[in-house]
């Protein structure tokens, strides 16, 4: 049986006309964009096309404002490192308890190096408290970085307001659209955003290609030093079969805005709807009506999702987890945690992540094989009563474990 | 002569070996093309991954570890394509995929619960134990949690069913692991849990009570599993001041060196809390190229590794070549060899010949090498080809 793919929000299949678009560019047009022979020049015209390109995505007011980069991750340590580097007076970072590694690992260690970082709070659907955000807004803030979508359980941040507030403080403000691009509207000229990244392995194009938004005006610093590429923002020969590639990416996600927020989000509800009409003690988490369209993040109680996953891949289904087990840590997720959701459901969140290429056929599919997967792993969980088809009653005493 | 090699992972090695299972799964590992009519295997094990090489006249697996150089049959029937994303052995997946004696035992008469919920992972041990022999009759296990705690829960039933309890107590976590052909580092708390439950089980059958001793930390260096109690431990109890020495206490850092940055973090956190300060705190070159001379033999016990005492200069060198002289064999079966040209502080400078000369295995032998070498001395070196010396001298 054909495996069915629904980890979207951890990396996308290169789209064929992607793929295609990129082809000449490892052979005739193997050129360097900065030499002066016609070589060269054809790909720079090429790197040119593909800029504007993404600049449509995102609504930018200038061809120069996007740099291209080598994934998201680097695109959001440069802006923050940046902002801290171009603001020597300024020594604090506001963020979110939520977000992605590629900040919140940076931060950590910022932390480590002396710098004050502020990490938003969220509620128990992942939504954020303005009134915290704008008390902590002040002089000696440098960033402030929000991401506009979660990863796991898809809510949207409302970072345009967010950009406003800081504007108003004179407070540099960056996103993490890595998720958002493409399956939310963005128009960045319109906004405060200053910086923004985004990721090209999300939307359909190759990994190894990421942008860095940067709003004309703002100051910068480059996180490496060398040759003139990008301005000199992001020095190093251009990657150009994936620049052309990812500009490629962009306007097929232009041209399939509507698909993403008609027909993927009609998939994500019916295999939500499905799977939680079929097995009790599951709920959806984050928030509900302002999420991701293709995503849906299901905790299921009382059972464990690397178990989960291991049965849904020998159905050929793929998906991810919020468990400690499949990061090797201890801990599960901190998006869940942050949230509230206990133990005992998040350890068994499961993340189904949709793109266009997901069919009818395969969300039936999936909610025909999730409820008996549940129902064998709830057979042999200490937590779960087999005989009442409920959880054991009062389950955290019931099986209450030396050593916790 | 070599027809072919591969990757094996040494965490998923186990000592029984069948041989069909282990031709084909190395014949599974992508891109490998054997010739079945021969039964020879040369594998070369380079920190946590191996190469396997297969010879015509041998029916033996070599295995060369940082710490053995042995002849030794192995088993490496995970090397599949999906363990390789699972990183777990077919007989681990066996295991979660149909667990034996799951569910709960009506008339058990000792049982042990362990585990925590926040680390995702709890288990319920039941079972019936005949009064008069103190014979376990039947075990049964409830597990929340992931593949390889399931695994490791059914195995456990497996291995204690028809056993006495005293029996039964001399289950190590090691022996779980080892029924199940091995489990990825990350994993091996599943196994420990196993054995906690089956001493909680029977301590609440003779009435006594059952103390959790073990804590468990962050893991801090994948390559040997090595948490950060046990390095804090070593840390605290013996002052250790560079990263060298809880390499050479707990092998922590020894391979890949990727935990490096981890562990200074933890010897930072611990010797600052004891008023004392780490070696690299203000060291102008990294703190492993300190010799690591004075520090005292280990508390007590011998189950320490190194914490070997200093080695005369004559002496270091003697060891060096015999070293060198162990490995010598193995390469000329490949028509290649080593020969030491000089050693200068911690740079070991040798010229490979023959065979080995920028073949695929040349680095990897490098790195083997040098493990061994490091393990032998109890410091850190370097193997390097003689062509370097004169840039790096
Ligand atoms: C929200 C978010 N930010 C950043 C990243 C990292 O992007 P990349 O893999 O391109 O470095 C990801 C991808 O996992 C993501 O989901
Ligand atoms: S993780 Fe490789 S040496 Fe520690």
């Amino acid at each position: 049986m054909k495996p069915i793919y629904l980890d979207n929000n951890a990396t996308t299949c290169c789209d064929p006309v992607v793929v295609e678009a990129m082809l000449p560019f490892f052979t005739e047009q193997f050129g360097n964009a900065s030499s002066m022979h016609s070589f060269g020049n054809q790909v720079g015209v090429a790197i040119k096309k593909a800029r504007g390109q993404i600049q449509a995505l995102l609504g930018a007011e200038q061809d120069s404002e996007i740099i291209f980069t080598a994934c998201g991750t680097e695109s959001d340590n440069t802006a923050i490192m940046s902002a801290l580097r171009a603001q020597p007076g300024r020594n604090q970072i506001i963020t979110t308890v939520v977000e992605h590694p590629a900040i919140l690992a940076l931060c950590e260690q910022l932390e480590k190096d002396g710098y004050i970082v502020h990490k938003l709070r969220v509620d128990k659907r992942g939504r954020l408290d303005m009134d915290e955000y704008r008390a902590l807004l002040n002089d000696r803030v440098a960033i402030v970085s929000a991401m506009w979508a979660n990863n796991e359980s898809g809510t949207i941040f409302p970072v345009e307001e967010m950009a406003e507030y800081a504007h108003a403080m004179g407070i540099q403000f960056h996103t993490d659209a890595v998720q958002a691009a493409g399956k939310i509207p963005i128009d960045l000229k319109r906004s405060k955003i200053d910086m923004l990244s985004l990721s090209g392995h999300k939307l359909h194009a190759p990994k190894g290609i990421g942008v860095l938004y940067l709003r004309r005006g703002t100051r910068f610093r480059p996180l490496m030093r060398g040759g003139h590429q990008e301005r000199g923002r992001r020095p190093g020969t251009e990657n150009s079969p994936s620049i052309v590639g990812l500009g490629v990416a962009a306007e097929l996600a232009m041209q399939n805005f509507e698909t993403e927020n008609t027909d993927v989000r009609f998939l994500r509800d019916k295999l939500e709807k499905g799977i939680l009409a079929r097995v009790s003690h599951a709920f959806p988490t984050g928030d509900l009506n302002n999420r991701l369209p293709n995503t849906s993040s299901i905790a299921f109680e009382y059972v464990e999702g690397e178990a989960i996953l291991l049965l849904l891949n020998k159905l050929g289904i793929a998906a991810s987890s919020g468990s400690a087990c499949t990061s090797g840590s201890l801990e599960p997720s901190h998006v869940m945690r942050a949230m509230g959701i206990p133990y005992t459901a998040a350890h068994g969140t499961i993340r189904f992540s949709l793109s266009r290429y997901n069919t009818l056929e395969e969300i039936e599919r999936v909610i025909e094989a999730v409820p008996p997967i549940i129902e064998q792993l709830r057979k042999i969980s200490p937590y779960w009563n087999e005989s009442t088809h409920g959880p054991a009653a009062n389950p955290e005493k019931a099986f209450s474990p030396a050593y916790a | 002569m070599l027809v072919g090699f591969a990757l094996v992972d040494l965490h998923q090695t186990c000592r029984v070996s069948d041989k069909r299972l282990l031709h084909s799964s190395l014949k599974a590992f992508p891109g490998m093309e054997f010739n079945d009519s021969s039964h020879g295997w040369h594998v070369l094990c380079v920190g946590r991954y191996a190469l396997a090489e297969r010879h015509h006249a041998q029916d033996q697996l070599l295995i060369f570890t940082g710490s053995r150089f042995a002849l030794a049959p192995i088993n490496c029937q995970s090397v599949t394509k999906e363990s390789v994303m699972w990183d777990y052995t077919e007989k681990v997946k066996e295991h979660f995929f149909n667990p034996r004696n799951a569910g709960p035992l009506e008339d058990a008469n000792a049982v042990g619960d362990v585990g925590s919920i926040q680390c995702g992972d709890a288990l319920r041990l039941m079972l019936k134990v005949e009064p008069e022999s103190d014979k376990i009759l039947d075990a049964r296990f409830q597990t929340f949690g992931c593949g390889s705690a399931i695994a490791s829960s059914s195995a456990l039933t497996e291995m204690v069913k028809g056993k006495t309890l005293d029996e039964a107590l001399v289950i190590s976590n090691q022996d779980i692991a080892a029924f199940l052909d091995g489990l990825p580092p990350e994993k091996m708390h599943c196994s420990v849990m196993g054995r906690e439950a089956l001493q909680a089980a029977i301590a609440n059958y003779r009435g006594d009570a059952w103390h959790d001793d073990h804590a468990e930390g962050e893991l801090i260096c994948k390559c040997y599993a090595i948490d950060s109690v046990l390095i804090e431990q070593v840390v605290r109890e013996n002052k250790l001041k560079t990263v060298a020495e809880v390499t050479n206490y707990t092998k922590a850092g020894g391979a890949c060196a990727s935990c490096h940055e981890k562990i200074e973090e933890v010897m930072t956190r611990v010797l600052q809390a004891m008023g004392e300060e780490p070696a690299f705190a203000h060291a102008e070159r990294p703190a492993r190229s300190t010799v690591p001379t004075t520090y005292a033999p280990p508390a007590a016990t011998e189950e320490q590794p190194a914490g070997k005492p200093k080695m005369t200069n004559l002496q270091r060198i003697r060891k060096i070549e015999e070293v060198i002289e162990t490995i010598r064999p193995m390469l000329q079966r490949d028509h290649g060899d080593i020969e030491i040209v000089d050693i200068i502080g911690k740079n070991i400078y040798v010229n490979m010949q023959g065979a080995c000369m920028g073949c695929a295995m040349e680095s990897a032998t490098f790195g083997g090498i040098q493990q061994k070498l490091f393990e032998e001395l109890g410091e850190f070196v370097r193997l390097l080809p003689a062509s370097q010396m004169e840039m790096t001298r």
